[in-house]
């Protein structure tokens, strides 16, 4: 009887920190720790043979370039992924740690959610057969007797263990999905080796959703404005902290994916496939544009104006002018500016289209003009042209709400002031009467008041 | 002309990917090497090896002296212009290896290649070399 080898997980130069939750994360399998260079020098005579499905590289093996250990692995373990994952800032350069052979680079502590995503992914993978490993979801529009092709569970704080709720295959007891609705049950857990059907399954539900069919308009319009509610809500966790920003950044991920599924559905969609495979990898899940293109994404999905796909595509590229913006001027507020300064901001807009047509990315008219227009305003205070409707379009509005949205609740927007809940986000802009209130009005029913 | 006496100059800033050059050189059957850090460096060796280089094997891409400057020398000059000469390129320097060809290179292999890709490479280049 042959006996299975098992696969092991190769670790060079990293940070002990990173080694401590490399070992907290995967603790049933083997590593190999390379701490210095004679450990090195050793792993270069005599490579282990075993296999080796990922090599994590830190910084603390001074003497070996970034480039040089991704290419020395690269050679050995051609199949292997490799990352690159580092504490130290000031040398951190991502887009050239990729080109110089990296699958990936994280710059912890900031991209430790990605880090633990990669790491159970992996659990899945290699230590199939041993215990589930679990990923909060918000399971939306649940319906009795529907048939899910994953299973599904919830947890119970009492005896801390996680029971299933629905088995993969079989139809939804219609007792069980009362008692959920009855006692507000949202958070459901599925197995992280499941995370792609489970953005199916929700992509599905929005599309079916957004039909009108069997069901009354009214119910229709309710149920699809509850499902994207409760994703925004678990985007938007009110548990304190670290966790709980770490659990919303996971949610904020899973709507990225639901939304792209969604599109994707759409087999016309072909141009959007080919955008959305060039984004860029994971480490940019929570810069500003991903964010606004989530969010226009389901803003569109919810008040149903527009083509979610266009949302999400102008997302993406709306600020793409900023980088012709000097890096100074991008910190400051736009208040604080001198006239000329703003002048200068004021071209971002068009710059980010002329810059998008220079790519030949074959997108929808309107995608140019809602890019042109996110920083006009339905009171005329925008710019650049300080227009109003009707020349300024309902799409341009929904995706400078978005943008708006993202810049009043994201800390890291805001150079200095406080993050405000979702709600207060839309009072704010509700009040500030820049957009037109019937649109603002449906994005309150988004985020009620708890 | 290739045997296990042959000596192999292997070329690259990197001291990892020498070894790992080497190291596959050793499996094909090679036993007599000498390493360089750069195209400078590697000429110098080159003029003062014992026995003669009987074949280099050098990266591309490397600070001071390239590889491509490299096999422009080795072709330019009367005492080694024959010398096979195999580059190492990333696969994003595919698209430059016609300038590589038009200075004469032998054959290129891309990494990462595995021992019996470089051992492919070796080969066709002897088949060149002998006619058979």
């Amino acid at each position: 009887m042959t006996e299975q080898i098992a696969s092991q997980l190769l670790l060079c130069g990293l940070h002990p920190d990173n080694v401590a939750l490399v070992k907290e994360i995967l603790p049933r399998t083997p590593q190999i720790i390379i701490p210095d260079m004679a450990g090195f020098e050793n792993f270069l005579e005599s490579p282990p043979d075993v296999p080796i499905p990922m090599v994590l590289c830190g910084e603390t093996l001074g003497e070996l370039s970034p480039t040089e250990m991704a290419q020395t692995f690269r050679m050995q373990y051609s199949q292997a992924k490799i990352f690159y994952i580092s504490k130290k800032r000031e040398a951190f350069d991502r887009a050239l740690l990729l080109k110089n052979g990296f699958d990936d680079a994280f710059l912890m502590p900031f991209d430790e959610r990605i880090v633990r995503k990669k790491l159970l992914e992996l659990r899945s993978m290699v230590d199939a057969g041993a215990e589930v490993v679990f990923r909060p979801v918000k399971m939306i529009d649940l319906k009795p007797s529907a048939v899910i092709d994953f299973d599904v569970s919830v947890y119970l704080p009492t005896t801390n263990r996680h029971i299933k709720f629905a088995a993969s295959g079989e139809p939804l007891d219609e007792a069980r999905v009362e008692r959920l609705g009855k006692h507000n049950v949202t958070n459901m857990y599925v197995d992280v080796g499941d995370m792609k059907k489970f953005y199916k399954y929700s992509a599905e539900r929005l599309v079916e959703l957004g039909k009108s069919g069997s069901i009354g308009e009214t119910e229709r319009v309710e149920r699809l404005e509850n499902s994207v509610r409760l994703l925004f809500t678990g985007i938007f966790s009110t548990s304190d902290g670290e966790s709980s920003l770490q659990e919303g950044r996971a949610m904020l991920e899973d709507c990225q994916e639901i939304v792209k599924s969604y599109i994707l559905a759409d087999s016309e969609k072909e141009w959007y496939k080919a955008i959305s495979e060039n984004i860029g990898t994971e480490g940019d899940s929570y810069s500003h544009h991903t964010r606004v293109s989530t969010f226009a994404g389901m803003f569109s999905i919810a008040l149903e104006k527009g083509s979610p796909a266009d949302f999400a595509t102008a997302g993406l590229f709306h600020d793409l002018g900023l980088g012709e913006i000097p890096e100074e001027l991008q910190k400051k507020k736009y208040e604080e500016m001198t006239d000329e300064e703003k002048e200068l901001w004021e071209l971002h807009p068009s710059i980010s289209v002329k810059l998008l047509k220079m790519k030949k990315i074959p997108v929808p008219l309107i995608v140019y003009e809602m890019i042109e227009q996110h920083h006009e305003r339905f009171d005329g205070s925008g710019f650049p042209k300080g227009i109003t409707a009707p020349k300024l379009k309902v799409e341009s509005q929904i995706l400078a709400m978005a943008d708006e949205f993202d810049y009043l609740t994201c800390a890291e927007q805001l150079k200095g002031d406080s993050a405000l809940t979702p709600t207060e986000a839309i009072k704010k802009m509700a009040a500030s009467g820049a957009f037109e209130i019937e649109l603002v009005s449906k994005l309150v029913k988004l985020f009620p008041e708890k | 002309m290739f045997s296990p006496e042959t000596h192999v100059l292997v070329v690259d800033d990197m001291m990892t990917m020498r070894k790992l050059v080497s190291k596959s050189l050793k499996e094909i059957g090679f036993a007599n090497f000498t390493e360089a850090k750069d195209g400078a460096d590697a000429f110098e060796k080159l003029k003062a090896a014992t026995p003669p280089v009987g074949m280099i094997v050098s990266d591309w891409n490397m600070p001071n002296s390239t590889g491509l400057d490299l096999l422009k020398r080795v072709r330019s000059s009367e005492q080694f212009k024959s010398l096979p000469f195999i580059l190492v390129t990333a696969e994003a320097e595919k698209a430059q290896i016609i300038e590589a060809v038009q200075a004469g290179v032998s054959n290129y292999v891309v990494k990462p290649f595995t021992t019996d890709a470089l051992k492919a490479k070796i080969e066709a280049v002897y088949k060149k070399v002998t006619g058979s």
